[in-house]
């Protein structure tokens, strides 16, 4: 039992880092971005061209990878937010301009999502890649076998979430970001520039997304599909947390994560896409407004 | 003849996307709502017709070896059966849920036919299944045009239905709900009803496009369940104007013309094994499509026509 | 010396949500510094739209806003706090999700230095409220809301500050009470427009008023000329009888 708790957090670290960025992007620029699964893997692709150009992923402390991949996960997260914003302003900025439906953004979403995904088969092809070859013996943590990457994943994104907690709540463009969230009206009457906002969003949703790409690239493999295989899982993480804020989206990553190491574990593998959707299906039913969500 | 029989061909399958491309836009068109889940009511309906009509496999789910015309009545029930289920919780609420349900439904229904081998063969499909006026028809060309003729009056059929339906009150009914996601909430329970006729008719649509496909090919597998060919019926629809019926059918056919022309083109000047990207570039382009009908001509080639005057529209 | 330069000034504006159809049809208004000027009229009549129109949330079409004799016209609605200008919607004016402090820390934004003493101030102003300051905004009573709405808007510093109807969905008594609230903040040198449906209650802190219908005024003057006058009375009871005597 502990083993599937484990597994389940390092799906869930994934799921996380990306829900995160989806949450935000969905709470100010008030759509579902079917694009957040291939920012993931984009972002994994940046990483490979820079472990490419160095020619390896290094290695320190007994990791599959070092500094190379480490400059590569920066390079990554800077140039995954650099495409979200150039789509923003080339896309999604004139939509929106235009006084778009929502269903205008849902439909060029998802035909960006289906863009990037066939530029990164373009460009490096359907066969899988990796970092590094190098195996790394599992740790032995009281009867729970961990991969040392997969330790490394879980750490970062805790991490991660804490810094976006800290920078949400304790700085002026975090407090401005919560609250074009609620009422973008009443936050520009405040002096709060929204379009700067909207950038910042794409900048953090899209990185955290990268960084998402990178680790998985690391503890599995990196192919084309990579992030569209976890778009359901975390639309599923965002409708269980309630879509109203970060927490409830980190809370709903970690269901899903665990939901999947049990049918991983004691069903089927292969449906363990499916396992999120019927979560989602099941809170629908049940509690419209998820689990952290407020009544609408 | 070669030309001709290839027109033929490349009809049947534009007509087929045309029926699915009609569904679509009964739900998003003239009703507002969104379904990202194109390909899994194709699919129910793909599946359902090769297990009414196909023979019976040993090693699947065992076909009865019904008429395919019972195959295509199926499917539309079985597809709309299943929008029914997932159209229940979610269609009461925004978009955003119903857009990421179909999604959702769409990939479980592809992992399903990938997965549950002993009844769907996984990915080596279902075969073998029956062509209607392929015995008749005497030649593969005959029995292609007899199917063309078949698809075609389908199509129209199915299209002044719909015509008939949108002018109705009924059919005004959907606008108001088109128009306002607020307003329509005031409507309360009307606008859940039609919002869910529509979308349980609109699916079936769907499914009958993926009954038409099945009995066209005689095989379905999990290969025909991408999420490309959602893609490929949103920029028919957009391209052919969202809202105009006839509109849908011109998108169908303008999208999937230029979809099989890059293909001859890119296969001719790319260097031969470079077939991934050629799939790869076809896709970025009507992505491209996409997005510039989107931002430069929302309203499509043909626009939906109003009944109402445009400075009624205007009023907030 | 010629005349003081007022301190909004709207001349001939023409505003809608949508071009060709204007809700404003030329109006034209002025504030000296220090007033507190309410702008009346039936449901429907633009007095929203003005208000809107000078704070940027809906174009101005053709015309003039000037605040204290520089033009604001078309200045986007983020730059107006920088402009000193304050506006309190009449709905969802306040940060529901966010605490009472949260709210007001969002207000001072534009100078975060000075956030602490600006919000003693406002404790001090609207004592309530610090009593209240870690609950979130969404489950205070309509008055209370009223309040931190207001003291938002204030932190800010603002010398003119645009309220559309305050008084919207209160009890007569809490409609008394934040004008009262209103009358304290003008003693702090604050220039205020209120837009009111209430015009009983709004008159009875302002210096002058103007009725809107249709787009355009219908009539203006001071707060007892309009209180007086039998056409505004008719305006809003339907029978010639004065708002008051």
């Amino acid at each position: 039992m502990m083993q599937v708790i484990a597994d389940g957090l390092v799906a869930a670290s994934f799921i996380t880092l990306g829900v995160v960025g989806l949450s935000m992007i969905y709470n100010i620029l008030n759509f579902p971005t079917f694009a957040q699964g291939d920012h993931i893997a984009v972002g994994a692709y940046f990483a490979l061209g820079v472990v490419a150009l160095a020619g390896t992923a290094g290695s320190v402390a007994g990791l599959s990878f070092g500094w190379p991949l480490i400059l590569g996960l920066f390079c990554a997260a800077v140039l995954t937010a650099v495409v979200a914003l150039a789509l923003d302003r080339a896309i999604f900025a004139q939509l929106r301009r235009r006084d778009a439906s929502r269903i205008s953004l849902i439909m060029a979403s998802f035909g960006v999502a289906l863009m990037l995904r066939y530029m990164i088969v373009m460009a490096a092809g359907h066969d899988p890649h990796y970092y590094a070859f190098a195996i790394t013996p599992a740790l032995n943590l009281g009867g729970v076998r961990i991969q040392p990457n997969e330790l490394i994943s879980i750490a970062v994104t805790v991490a991660m979430v804490v810094g976006l907690h800290l920078f949400l709540t304790r700085t002026w463009l975090g407090r401005s970001m919560r609250a074009v969230s609620e009422n973008p009206t009443l936050a520009r009457v405040n002096g709060i520039d929204v379009g700067r906002v909207v950038r910042w969003t794409w900048i953090i949703g899209a990185g955290m997304a990268a960084v998402a790409g990178v680790l998985l690239g690391v503890v599995v493999q990196i192919h084309p599909f990579m992030g569209f295989e976890l778009l359901l899982p975390m639309f599923a993480a965002l409708i269980v947390g309630g879509m109203t804020n970060i927490y409830g989206a980190v809370l709903g990553a970690v269901l899903i994560g665990l939901a999947e190491a049990l049918t991983i574990r004691y069903l089927a593998p292969e449906y363990r896409q499916a396992v999120s959707f019927i979560a989602v299906f099941v809170v629908l039913m049940v509690r419209p407004q998820g689990i952290l969500g407020e009544k609408p | 003849m070669d030309v001709l029989s290839y027109l033929v061909f490349f009809l049947v399958v534009a007509g087929i996307y045309a029926v699915a491309t009609l569904g679509l836009n009964l739900q998003w068109g003239f009703t507002g709502i969104m379904n990202v889940g194109v390909v899994g009511f194709f699919g129910v309906g793909a599946y359902t017709a090769a297990y009414v009509t196909g023979p019976n496999y040993p090693d699947a789910f065992g076909g009865f070896g019904l008429h395919p015309l019972v195959g295509y009545l199926a499917a539309m029930v079985v597809s709309g059966a299943v929008a029914f289920v997932v159209g229940l919780p979610t269609i009461r609420l925004k978009h955003d849920f119903l857009a990421i349900g179909t999604f959702g439904i769409a990939i479980c229904i592809q992992l399903v036919a990938m997965n549950w081998k002993s009844a769907t063969r996984g990915f080596d499909g279902l075969h073998s299944l029956p062509k209607p006026f392929a015995a008749a028809a005497g030649s593969p060309f005959a029995a292609n045009l007899a199917y063309l003729v078949m698809v075609v009056a389908i199509i129209l059929l199915v299209t002044l239905a719909l015509e008939r339906m949108v002018r109705s009150p009924w059919g005004r009914m959907l606008r108001a709900v088109r128009e306002d996601e607020t307003a329509s909430a005031a409507l309360g329970k009307d606008a859940f009803r039609v919002r869910l006729q529509t979308f349980v008719m609109g699916s079936g649509l769907m499914g009958l496009s993926g009954a038409l496909y099945a009995n066209f090919t005689g095989f379905v597998s999990p290969q025909d369940l991408l999420p490309i060919f959602t893609f490929q019926v949103f920029v028919m629809l957009v391209v052919g104007g969202s809202g105009n019926n006839w509109g849908a059918i011109l998108g169908a056919v303008v999208i999937w013309g230029l979809w099989t022309a890059t293909e001859t083109v890119l296969s001719a000047l790319l260097p031969p094994g470079l077939q991934q990207q050629v799939a790869a570039v076809r896709i970025v382009m009507v992505g491209l499509i996409l997005v510039a009908m989107l931002l430069l001509r929302p309203q499509g080639l043909l626009p939906e026509r109003r009944n109402v005057s445009p400075e009624a529209r205007l009023k907030p | 010396m010629s005349a003081p330069v007022p301190h909004l000034a709207v001349d001939d504006l023409v505003a809608g949500y949508v071009p060709d159809v204007p809700i404003l049809r030329g109006m034209t208004l002025s504030v000296a510094t220090g007033e507190i000027v309410t702008v009346l009229g039936p449901n429907g009549a633009g007095k929203s739209t003005l208000v809107k129109a000078v704070a940027g949330l809906v174009p101005a079409r053709s015309g003039e806003i000037r605040v204290k004799g520089g033009s604001i016209r078309g200045l986007a609605t983020h730059r107006l706090v920088a402009a000193g200008v304050a506006y309190v919607p009449q709905t969802e004016n306040v940060f529901t999700r966010l605490s009472v402090e949260e709210n007001l820390e969002l207000g001072g934004l534009s100078a975060p230095a000075e956030v602490r003493a600006r919000m003693a101030e406002m404790y001090a102003l609207f004592p309530d409220l610090a009593r209240l300051r870690r609950l979130a905004a969404g489950r205070l009573s309509g008055g209370q809301r009223q309040m931190v709405a207001v003291a938002r808007a204030l932190m800010a510093r603002p010398h003119l500050i645009m309220l559309d109807e305050p008084s919207a969905g209160l009890s007569p008594k809490l409609t008394e009470m934040v004008f009262q609230k209103l009358e304290e903040v003008r003693r702090t040198g604050v220039t205020l427009l209120v837009v009111e449906q209430n015009a009983r209650a709004a008159l009875a802190i302002s210096d002058r008023g103007y009725v809107l219908a249709e787009g355009r005024q219908r009539f203006t003057g001071t707060a007892r000329e309009l209180l007086s006058s039998p056409e505004v009375g008719e305006l809003y009871l339907g029978t010639r009888t004065r708002l008051a005597s």
